[in-house]
Formats: C-alpha cells, sequence, structure tokens
C-alpha cells in the first residue's frame, strides 16, 4: 500500500513530537449531569492511543468532543486542542464555521457502524471527493484522488467502487469507504469510534489493518475508541482506560495489560480474558453473581421445578445418557429464492444452508462459529421449527421437527427447545411487565405455573423477585439477557439455544452471564447450542465446537483441540484473525492478524450484504 | 418499471368493473329517469335501445371502456349533450385548480417544515407547530369561507367566485384561481408540514448526516447536501396520498367559490341522477389518483437507489 501522500509544506520540518491532541479537564455536561469529567489525553504524530472503555463509560463522547460533534443538549467544557496548519486550534468555544474548516481536514472521524454511516443516495466515489472539495480542491481532481484513495483501502476494481450507491457493498467494504473519506484530505489526527466491532473477525483484521498502515503513512496520530482490549492492544502503543465519565489509568498498553494499577483496569482485564477460569471453571469468581445457593431445579418435584417433570435428569449432564442424541440434524439444506436482478433473468437460488448433518449428545455443550452470512442463524431457524428446511431432516429427542404444524410444534419443540436472542433491547416487548414476559411461554403453552414460578425463575438468573413488577427499559443489557434467559427456562426446556446470546454485552458483563449459562445448564442438566461468532467465548463455554462456512460445517472437533490444531483453511484464517492480549503482547500487530486472516483485506468481498431473507 | 406498468393496467381494469358495477346497481332506469314519470312504455323501450341499454352487459361494459379510452364517452342521459367536450373542459379547470393547490401546499410545507424541524427546540418551533396543528385542523371549505370573508368580502382584493379560463384573461384567471388554490393548498401545506417536520428530524439524526459534519459540512449544509433528498422519500409517498384528498377537496371548494370544475359537474350528475356522467368523472378521478401514485413509485427509483434493483 503506498497512499500518494499530498506533502503538506511545512508538515515534515516541524518536530516530530508535536501534539496533534492535547486535552485537559474536559468534562461534557447534559444539564447539571455531568456524563465526562476532567479528562486529560494527548496524542503525538506518528502515536497511537487507545481509549477503552464499556458502554456508559463516556468513551464515545470524549470521541465527539474532539471533533466538537456533540449532540445537541450536550456542553464541553476544559481544554481539547487540535493542531492545524495554521497552529493549534481551540475546540471548545469554536465557532461552527471555524470548526467546520478543521474537521475533515485536520482530525477526520471513522464510526462504528458503517451501514448506516454512508448517504444511501449518493455514489460512494462523491461521498470520498466531497470531503476534499469542501477544503478547496477542485471537481475534477478530487474525483481522480477519490477512486486512488479507493483503491488504497484496497478495494476490489476502485473505479467501479466509486460508482456505486453504498448498499452495494459489504459492510467491511463501507467501513472502508469511511476509512478512505476520512484519509482523504491526510488529517494530523484520525479518530476511530469503534470502527470494526460491527465486523466479522477476518474483515476486522483487514481493517485494522488498513487504519494502521494509512495513519503510518501519514504520520499521523490515532485516537482508538474500543470495548475490545485485545484489539487496543494490538493496534495502540498507548492506552487510557475510562470508566464513568474519568480515565482512570493511562500508560503503555503493555504496562496497563499485565500490571494494571487501577483495581477498575484489573477487574476489566481479569473478565476479557477467559481463559483464566477459577478451579471451578467459573470467570467472575462467584462475588456478586453466584445465584442463591438452592437451585429451584431440584427444589421440589412436579410442575414448580425448572427441570421438565416428566423424566428425571443424570446429576452430571453426562453425555451418553440414554444413549440417543438429542438433536440429530442430517442433510439439512434450506435454499431461498434470491432477489430479481432484472425482470428477464431468472433469480439466482441463495443457499443459505447446505447438506449439513450433526448430532447433540444430551448435557452437550456445543458451539456453532462462523461469520455473518455463513447460515448459523438459517440452522437455528430450523431447529426451532421456525422455518421449514428444503431437503434434510431435523429431530428433537427423536422427533421430526420440519413440516410440522404450529399446534404439533409446542409440545415437540417449544417445550423442549428455548432461544436466548442476541439483542437484549430488542428481543424483550417493552410495554409488558418482567413478569408478564417470563411466564409467557407458560401462557402460551399452557402450562402450569403463576406468579410463584416467575419468582423461581428470577431468582435462578440472580434477579430480585421484586424485579418482575418492573418494565425492561428499568433494567442493563446484561439483566434484560437474564430475563431472557429466564423466559427461556419458563417451560422447563431440555435445550436452550442460545444465539450469540452475550455479543452485545460488556466484557465484565459477558463474563457474568456467561458464569450464569454455564451454572444453569449444569444445574438443570440442559444441553447448549451456543452460536457465536466469537471464538473466545465459545472456547471457553463449550465442549464440541461447528464450524460453518458459507452454509456447509467445515470442520468440527472438540473445542480446544480444534482452535489450537486447526484443519480446515477456514478454521485457520478465522483463528489466525483474532486479535488476542496475549498475541499482542507478543508483539502482533493488525498487519499479522491481516495476514492470519489469509487476506490481502479482500476477504470480505464476496460476503452478501444483504442475504434474502423471507 | 414494466412491472409497475402492469400493475396500473390491472388496477385500471379492476377500478373500471367496480365503477361500472355501481352505474349498474343504483336504482333507477336511465331511460326512465330521462324521459319523466309520464313517459309510455314505447317510449322509454325506445330511448332505452337508443342508449344501448337493451344490449348485453359485456357489450355495455366494452362499450363503455372504449369510448373512455378513445376520448368519445358518448351523451348524456339527460341533458342529450355529449359528453366529452364538457369533460374535457371541466378536468381541466380542476387540474389548474388541484395543481395550484399542490404547488401552495409545497411553498408552504417545505420551507415550514425544514424550519419546523431545525428549530424544533426553540420558541420559533414551537409557535410554527402550533400554527401548523391548527391548519391540519381546519377543512378546506372552512378555509375558503374565512378566506371569501377576508379578502373577497372585506378587503374587495379578489372576486368571491366564478371562473376565467386562463386563455380569455389570464389576469382574471389568475385572479379567480387565488382564493380556491389557497383553500385548498393551505390545508393541505399544513397537514404536509408535519410530515416534513418528521422526515427532517429523522434525517438530521441519522449517521450519515453526522459522517457528512465531520467531513466538514456546517449543520445547514449537511442537511441541505445529504438530508433533503432522503427526507424527500417519505414526502414523496404523503404526496401522492394528499392528491387523492386535494380531489376530494376540489369537489367541496368548487362548490364554494362556484367554479365550474369536475367537482360541480359531478355534483349536478348526482342531482340529476346522470348515471354515466357520474361513472365517467369517478373513472377520471380514480385514473389521476392511480397515475400520480404510479409515478411516485417511479420518482422513489429516482430518490432511492436501493429500490432500483442490484445494479
Amino acid at each position: 500500500m503506498s497512499p500518494a501522500v499530498r506533502t503538506v509544506p511545512g508538515r515534515d520540518d516541524r518536530d516530530r513530537d508535536d501534539l496533534v491532541l492535547d486535552v485537559a479537564g474536559l468534562s461534557v455536561h447534559a444539564g447539571d449531569l455531568p456524563l465526562v469529567q476532567d479528562v486529560a489525553l494527548s496524542v503525538r504524530r506518528g502515536e497511537r492511543v487507545g481509549l477503552i472503555g464499556e458502554s456508559g463509560s463516556g468513551k464515545s463522547l470524549t470521541a465527539l468532543s474532539v471533533l466538537g460533534l456533540l449532540p445537541t443538549g450536550l456542553r464541553a467544557s476544559g481544554r481539547v486542542r487540535v493542531a492545524t496548519a495554521q497552529g493549534p486550534h481551540d475546540v471548545v468555544g469554536s465557532s461552527e464555521r471555524a470548526m467546520s474548516a478543521v474537521r475533515g481536514r485536520d482530525v477526520a472521524m471513522v464510526f462504528q457502524e458503517p451501514m448506516t454511516a454512508l448517504n444511501p443516495t449518493m455514489r460512494v466515489g462523491r461521498q470520498v471527493a466531497e470531503a476534499m472539495r469542501l477544503h478547496g480542491v477542485d471537481a475534477r481532481a478530487a474525483g481522480a484522488r477519490a477512486v486512488e484513495l479507493l483503491a488504497d483501502v484496497r478495494l476490489p476494481d476502485p473505479a467501479a467502487a466509486a460508482r456505486a450507491y453504498p448498499h452495494q457493498l459489504s459492510g467491511g467494504q463501507r467501513q472502508r469507504v469511511v476509512l478512505a473519506m476520512a484519509l482523504a484530505n491526510d488529517p494530523g489526527l484520525l479518530v476511530a469510534d469503534e470502527p470494526t466491532t460491527a465486523l466479522d473477525v477476518t474483515v476486522q483484521a483487514g481493517v485494522l489493518d488498513l487504519i494502521v498502515a494509512g495513519v503510518a503513512a501519514r504520520d499521523a496520530g490515532l485516537l482508538f475508541i474500543s470495548h475490545d482490549l485485545a484489539v487496543v492492544a494490538t493496534v495502540c502503543d498507548r492506552v487510557a482506560v475510562m470508566t464513568d465519565g474519568r480515565i482512570v489509568e493511562t500508560g503503555d498498553v503493555a504496562q496497563v495489560l499485565t500490571a494494571p494499577d487501577h483495581p477498575y483496569t484489573r477487574r476489566l482485564v481479569a473478565a476479557a480474558d477467559l481463559s483464566v477460569v477459577d478451579d471451578r471453571g467459573r470467570l467472575t469468581g462467584g462475588a456478586g453473581t453466584r445465584r442463591p445457593s438452592a437451585p429451584p431445579a431440584r427444589a421440589s418435584s412436579g410442575g414448580s421445578a425448572a427441570a421438565p417433570p416428566e423424566h428425571d435428569r443424570p446429576g452430571d449432564g453426562s453425555a451418553d445418557w440414554l444413549g440417543a442424541p438429542i438433536i440429530e440434524v442430517s442433510g439439512l439444506s434450506r435454499t431461498y429464492a434470491g432477489r430479481r436482478t432484472s425482470w428477464r433473468a431468472r433469480p439466482e437460488p441463495v443457499h443459505a444452508l447446505r447438506d449439513v448433518s450433526f448430532t447433540v449428545a444430551r448435557g452437550e455443550r456445543l458451539g456453532i462459529v462462523g461469520e455473518s452470512g455463513c447460515g448459523k442463524s438459517t440452522l437455528l431457524r430450523l431447529l426451532a421449527g421456525l422455518d421449514t428446511p428444503t431437503s434434510g431432516t431435523v429431530r428433537i429427542e427423536g422427533a421430526q421437527v420440519s413440516g410440522r404444524s404450529e399446534r404439533e410444534l409446542v409440545p415437540l419443540v417449544r417445550r423442549r427447545l428455548q432461544l436466548v436472542f442476541q439483542d437484549p433491547m430488542g428481543s424483550l416487548d417493552p410495554r409488558m411487565r418482567v413478569a408478564d414476559i417470563v411466564a409467557e411461554p407458560l401462557v402460551a403453552q399452557g402450562l402450569p405455573g403463576g406468579r410463584e414460578r416467575v419468582r423461581e425463575l428470577l431468582t435462578a438468573v440472580g434477579l430480585d423477585p421484586d424485579a418482575a413488577r418492573r418494565y425492561s427499559h428499568q433494567f442493563s443489557g446484561g439483566q434484560r439477557q437474564r430475563i431472557s434467559i429466564a423466559r427461556a427456562l419458563a417451560p422447563s426446556p431440555s435445550i436452550l439455544v442460545a444465539d450469540e446470546a452475550v455479543s452485545a454485552l460488556d466484557v465484565s458483563v459477558r463474563a457474568q452471564v456467561l458464569d450464569l449459562l454455564a451454572d444453569l445448564v449444569d444445574d438443570l442438566g440442559l444441553t447448549l447450542v451456543f452460536v457465536s461468532h466469537d471464538l473466545a467465548v465459545v472456547r471457553h463455554l463449550c465442549e464440541r465446537v461447528l464450524v460453518m462456512e458459507a452454509g456447509r460445517i467445515v470442520e468440527e472437533g472438540p473445542t480446544a483441540a480444534l482452535f489450537e490444531a486447526p484443519d480446515h483453511p477456514y478454521t485457520r484464517r478465522l483463528v489466525g484473525s483474532i486479535p488476542t492480549i496475549a498475541g499482542a503482547l507478543r508483539g502482533d500487530r493488525p498487519a499479522d492478524l491481516a495476514a492470519g486472516a489469509g487476506s490481502d483485506a479482500d476477504s470480505d468481498v464476496t460476503t452478501d450484504p444483504s442475504p434474502a431473507r423471507p | 418499471m414494466l412491472a409497475r406498468l402492469a400493475t396500473l393496467l390491472g388496477s385500471l381494469a379492476v377500478s373500471s368493473v367496480v365503477v361500472f358495477a355501481f352505474m349498474q346497481v343504483l336504482p333507477g332506469d336511465p331511460a326512465r329517469v330521462a324521459l319523466g314519470l309520464n313517459a309510455s312504455e314505447e317510449a322509454v323501450a325506445a330511448m332505452r335501445s337508443h342508449f344501448g341499454l337493451d344490449r348485453p352487459l359485456l357489450v355495455r361494459y366494452l362499450d363503455w371502456v372504449g369510448g373512455l379510452v378513445s376520448g368519445n364517452p358518448g351523451e348524456s342521459y339527460i341533458s342529450r349533450a355529449q359528453i366529452g367536450p364538457q369533460l374535457a373542459d371541466r378536468f381541466a379547470v380542476t387540474a389548474w385548480l388541484v395543481l395550484a393547490g399542490m404547488v401552495i401546499a409545497l411553498l408552504i410545507a417545505l420551507p415550514l417544515g425544514v424550519l419546523m424541524a431545525v428549530r424544533h427546540r426553540d420558541a420559533v418551533g414551537l409557535v410554527t407547530s402550533a400554527v401548523s396543528q391548527i391548519g391540519v385542523a381546519i377543512p378546506s371549505f372552512l378555509a375558503g369561507i374565512l378566506l371569501i370573508a377576508v379578502f373577497a368580502v372585506g378587503l374587495r382584493w379578489l372576486p368571491a367566485g366564478g371562473w376565467t379560463p386562463p386563455a380569455v384573461d389570464p389576469a382574471a384567471f389568475l385572479a379567480r384561481l387565488a382564493l380556491p388554490a389557497l383553500s385548498l393548498g393551505l390545508v393541505q401545506g399544513a397537514v404536509l408540514a408535519r410530515y416534513v417536520r418528521t422526515a427532517i428530524l429523522d434525517v438530521m439524526s441519522e449517521d450519515y448526516v453526522r459522517t457528512a459534519r465531520s467531513k466538514g459540512l456546517t449543520p445547514l449544509r449537511a442537511l441541505w447536501r445529504h438530508g433533503l433528498r432522503n427526507a424527500a422519500i417519505p414526502v414523496v409517498t404523503v404526496l401522492a396520498l394528499q392528491l387523492a384528498t386535494l380531489l376530494i377537496g376540489a369537489v367541496v371548494v368548487e362548490r364554494v367559490f362556484v367554479v365550474p370544475g369536475l367537482g360541480s359537474f359531478l355534483l349536478d350528475a348526482v342531482a340529476q341522477r346522470d348515471l354515466v356522467v357520474v361513472a365517467d368523472i369517478v373513472m377520471v378521478l380514480v385514473v389521476c389518483v392511480l397515475v400520480v401514485n404510479t409515478l411516485a413509485d417511479l420518482a422513489y427509483g429516482l430518490l432511492d437507489p436501493r429500490t432500483r434493483g442490484v445494479r
């Protein structure tokens, strides 16, 4: 990659140590409520600084303050000084006009959500060119340079990409466009706010590589905001840790992550590292998250127990109990009618699932990993009887699922298999009380159990039984996910299927929910099917794993063995592209991950941006 | 595009059957109505065969549709005059009225809606929003009466009613168009402004507008260059639906201002049980609404590349 850096007169002559960002005493208030307090940060030319924090820590507001882009109603005070060609510019108190001249020229930003960051009604090339035209480049030169920039971020056929609309590009490609746009004027400082959080790991590796290379080629400073310690460790030299609106620790990446000083940092680092568990295999050591000692599962026989009353369960959840597998999938395929691209051509069918076969033993914890569009969601829908396969069969406890009417499915599937979904915000009805949410599967299936059962379930997932009277928006993301789990457990299922159930949670909360899931599976003798893009989580939780790519299972085996010695090239790419703290401390850089991803950063090119779903 | 055209033709065919069926179901033999109560059976029979009412239903349907398509819908049952020329004249009047009403509505709604959205937090936004609420609540005929009271009776600036075709006297045409068009446009403009406000507010919180600002666009320029086209997409939907409202509004407003448009034509025809004329007018209105909706659908394609298919 050799971006044609336009030389800014005098830039090279300057002191290499000059600050491109100098923040001191920055506070952000909403009315009288402080959201960010007394933040101090500095970024030098050529330096990559990470800002780590969980949701609500104030890290994104800090990033927006640097560009003077705080949402209306929020007020910044303190000093935010960015370097410009005309010397340092104070952002706080700057006029809108002066700030507009600085934005995009001296300071640029890459946002989290590539799917919505681009104007859907404007061609990509024009949007990149616009960034330059706003700062004095004429239309023809800007258009030509836009294509060069798109080539720099390694979009295949950059001239065609420039003419494309955003919806014609995949998420990874769109984020490359946003990056090209941000780097268009060779800014002295790039602010990247969770730039790869929404992307698959192999795509992430490529984008991180481009960010680091683009910044390095321009000798610019990088302020990199992320909740992901491993990503920050891989990208950055220095790191600041933020919580509750304050920076609690700053230092070299190696020092902060190996010898954290502040208790919060220590907790965060511990929670992020899923390989460190106590002798009971727990992440959080039990404090505050362990359920009340008496599991409700076996508290009594009959309808009130969380375990299915009709048959006894093995205490140890051994895999070969009853001999027969609890889930049998054989030759499963699902083909969707593709979208019509013209009125003459036949629509291309989309093969979401191709001849998938596997079994799950009773009490087993099975992980399914794969990137977006690999068919995991389709597989789950078929398992749950929410969709009908094109061919092949699904059997749950020996009973055939596919082709049944909704009425037949209730006793066959709904009572035995329950789902926990990814989005703890969207999957709970905001107008229902928690008690009604949790009791709904019981009501819907005509099962006994009332207020008592709800209290029992809420206790089982570590919530106060009084939560039953409240609404879901009154809970945090982690608590909502607990409510989702309580709801799933209500009909005493034997199988729990979790679809990216911890992906939307902060690391510290994630650890608690993972422990909760593990406890419940053990105590209730559940079978767990855990779908995730996050290999570390699967590795921690599951005994066996299936790796899916393009609708097929490409590899399966015991988790530890499979991740240690992946056999299939795709698994190797997947494992190789995951950033880890340990790897970063050994000196892995984004370029290494991108190489591990086997991508000359084009791995996301084949990803269908919007697979047709019925 | 072709599919859209096929849908349009299909809807037209279905609605023509419905309108024709209505004409058959309504009580009253047109021939008897035309000749009066004391007509002899022979005269009624002769009249029926003159109008072709004694032919099979299908033939009469095809005849009617054929007449409309060829622009020669035949003669009225009552006045025995040719319907075609009269329909064309009346349609031109209503078209001017609706068009002018739409232009006024847009001229009001676009700036007002943007203003309400951009200033939605301060007094300006609050006041304009309240004013537009009042506009939404007033029916167009009431607005018409108020306008007459102020501008025709009180200030004597404009005529209270009547019509002059533009070819005859352009100045008089505009003077007589002004009040009825205003009474249609003010109300529709107030309604439309609410939608424009919502669309702009939605767009202002979109990520791509923030991206545009991070490139160095001021808030207003970001809205202008990246927001308006996106905000136009939902507004076009409403606009197409509003045309139907405007046509119905025109029927009433034409009465208030004594304008010889389709509306007054329709009301007269209904009063006289002139069923062919009623059916023809209704069909013309149906065609207008369907064609405008099709145009709106095609406009999405121009505004939103995502609806254009893959590439």
